[in-house]
């Protein structure tokens, strides 16, 4: 399989135009992790993508790449925003799915002895698991039209964080384009009751440590240091953004007669994004990212609470403060310099992180200097990292990187090889403590079942596309 | 011969369902959602209530996805699981049916969170004397 790529650089490979292929594909990735991309259909899902129209440059991979349906997990593609497409299967059905990471003032030693009482302490405090519902009072459809329109800013008007973590939050919290009349009332039923949710699956709140330090001025300015507890929260849209998706891969599957393209995949039905449905289409995922960015809110303003009421400490003595929020699913208009003139282009990340470098105007200020936060989780076994975007990523792609560290075994697999007992001897054996709606989903979720996030990480690290700052390592975590 | 088997997939769930017509693809189909769905206890009967559902479609394979899009809609939005069907009319891109429903509360009974129903690589696959169709859906 290795021999149908070229080598580009140590740690990247492009994938020649073959076909109806209209760019190449590129794929970052060590010669550990090239092996287990070839297990699955990923690399077919990277060429699928290379036939969209519009596309810029490449059909982009991150390590993290699995197989997905429609775009492969990992995917990031560039459309050209006047002639090319958007894809509901190019951002997901969890769109703006998420990661944010918050500092805190406190040492482990702080909590050490409390931690078994803290992590259930959050676990009552933030619904949790399959159907997850009313963190918060059951939404009016005007009230939730509200949260469509202005994401995190309306939790923050309901009291739920500060006015200053919207600086902390990829496009500030919302996206303008948010057109809640292009939502059907399925979608906003979904919604409804569910603001404040975590959801299950791989979604996860994470009291972590950090380990290692590995940008001292960086980090100095993000106020992290050695031994300092971190907590990360990762969750989306809910079955509000599934149902966004359900319904637009269904619009423009049922519209695709009209294209005049062929799909390599029903999966990647796509309208031009410059027609109705397009439109409709975006305003309606802008809808979703910002229901999820509002639900992150929600929560860690819950997670906050919790922690305070457990420890009884005062909010300045917590210093519970929002480093970053970025998401990875999504579509977003965006600007690059391609073939020396800068074109605005339609950028979709499936499973995958803006990673902007120092200087961008999209950054708040206090970024502009080191380049914008990037977090990627790792399983709940092991550790995740806080990392920063460079130059060099604007340059390659698309100011994009890695979400996490990608599964490389099936749930159902997960299920044969392993049981509760065992998983939870391993995460004793570490020191760390889980809590869960369903002891099946920690099966599912186990170690064995990803890729080392350590390998994912410096892939992109070495590959100069973003810059490690801090490694966290998990001690107490909470399931769906 | 078997409704359906579970086939591996990465990321998410995937499941081939058997049938030797297309009608019995389109209500194993249901019954297979249901089953990876919720648990069997389900299968008792309860008191049921009667929905029509009426859908048009591209194609056989497309309408296939949108049939199994309204009884997992039906589960996891009304909390209605799906125990019956009488398929009344199907062609190419029609399908009308009578189901009949439990009204539980799913989320009391749920084995498996399945988020969404996809179209990937979606295909009805012919053999001889029978057919199959693979399903991957968001979990």
């Amino acid at each position: 399989m290795k021999e149908q790529f070229h080598r580009i650089s140590l740690n990247l490979w492009e994938v020649p135009k073959t076909g109806q292929m209209r760019v190449p594909g590129r794929i970052y990735a060590n010669e550990k992790i090239l092996s287990s991309i070839y297990k699955d259909n990923a690399i077919q899902q990277v060429k699928n993508v290379a036939c969209l129209p519009g596309i810029q440059k490449y059909s982009l991979a991150m390590p993290d790449i699995h197989w997905g349906y429609g775009f492969p997990i990992g995917g990031v593609a560039a459309m050209d925003a006047e002639t090319g497409i958007i894809s509901p299967g190019g951002v997901g059905y969890d769109i703006n799915c998420g990661v944010r990471f918050i500092r805190t003032n406190l040492q482990f030693d702080d909590i050490r002895d409390k931690l078994p009482s803290l992590v259930n302490s959050i676990f009552h405090d933030v619904p949790t698991g399959v159907g997850s519902h009313s963190a918060i009072t059951r939404l009016s459809f005007s009230e939730l039209k509200q949260v469509l329109k202005i994401g995190a800013k309306w939790s923050i008007q309901k009291g739920y964080g500060k006015e200053e973590d919207l600086d902390s939050i990829e496009e500030f919290g919302y996206l303008k384009e948010a057109d809640p009349d292009k939502v059907s009332h399925r979608a906003m039923q979904r919604g409804s009751d569910q603001a404040g949710t975590l959801g299950s699956g791989n979604h996860f709140i994470e009291i972590g440590v950090i380990k290692d330090v590995y940008e001292n001025t960086i980090a100095e300015k993000f106020c992290l240091k050695k031994d300092q507890v971190a907590v990360i929260i990762h969750t989306g849209s809910r079955g509000l953004g599934h149902q966004v998706c359900d319904d637009y891969v269904h619009k423009m599957l049922i519209e695709s007669e009209k294209l005049n393209f062929s799909l390599p995949d029903k999966q990647l039905a796509s309208a031009y994004i410059n027609s109705r449905l397009g439109r409709d289409y975006f305003g309606a995922m802008a809808c979703a990212a910002n229901f999820a960015w509002a639900n992150r809110q929600i929560i860690m303003h819950k997670v906050e609470k919790s922690i305070l009421k457990e420890l009884r400490l005062s909010a300045s003595e917590l210093g519970f403060e929002l480093i970053y929020d970025v998401c990875h699913n999504i579509a977003k208009f965006e600007e690059y310099e391609i073939d020396g003139k800068i074109k605005r282009v339609c950028i979709h990340r499936k499973g995958a992180t803006r990673a902007f470098g120092p200087g961008r105007k999209e950054l708040a200020s206090k970024f502009r200097e080191t380049g914008q936060p990037v977090i990627i989780p790792g399983d709940m076994g092991t550790e995740s990292y806080l990392c920063v975007g460079t130059e060099k990523a604007m340059k390659e792609t698309f100011g994009s990187s890695c979400h996490g560290a990608g599964r490389m075994m099936s749930r159902h697999q997960a299920l044969k090889s392993t049981n509760i007992n065992q998983v939870l001897d391993e995460l004793n054996k570490k020191h760390i403590i889980v809590r869960a709606a369903k002891n099946k989903t920690l099966v599912e979720e186990m170690s064995d079942a990803y890729k080392n996030v350590s390998d994912v990480v410096n892939t992109m690290h070495d590959a100069g596309i973003i810059k490690k700052v801090v490694r966290t390592v998990p001690v107490g975590v909470i399931k769906g | 011969m078997k409704k359906y088997e579970i086939i591996e997939h990465t990321a998410d769930l995937s499941f081939r369902v058997f049938g030797k017509t297309i009608q019995e693809i389109f209500e194993n189909g249901a019954a297979a959602l249901m089953e990876l769905m919720f648990k069997a206890s389900l299968q008792k009967e309860t008191k049921l209530q009667e929905k029509e559902i009426r859908i048009d479609s591209l194609d056989t394979a497309t309408l296939f996805i949108d049939w199994l899009r309204e009884i997992h809609y039906l589960a996891v939005v009304e909390k209605k699981i799906t125990k019956r069907i009488h398929i009344t009319k199907l062609n190419d891109k029609t399908i009308n049916a009578q189901v009949w429903t439990t009204g539980l509360n799913p989320e009391d009974k749920t084995i498996r969170e399945i988020k969404a129903i996809t179209f990937h690589n979606i295909k009805i696959i012919r053999k001889n004397d029978f057919m199959y169709v693979d399903i991957v859906c968001d979990v």
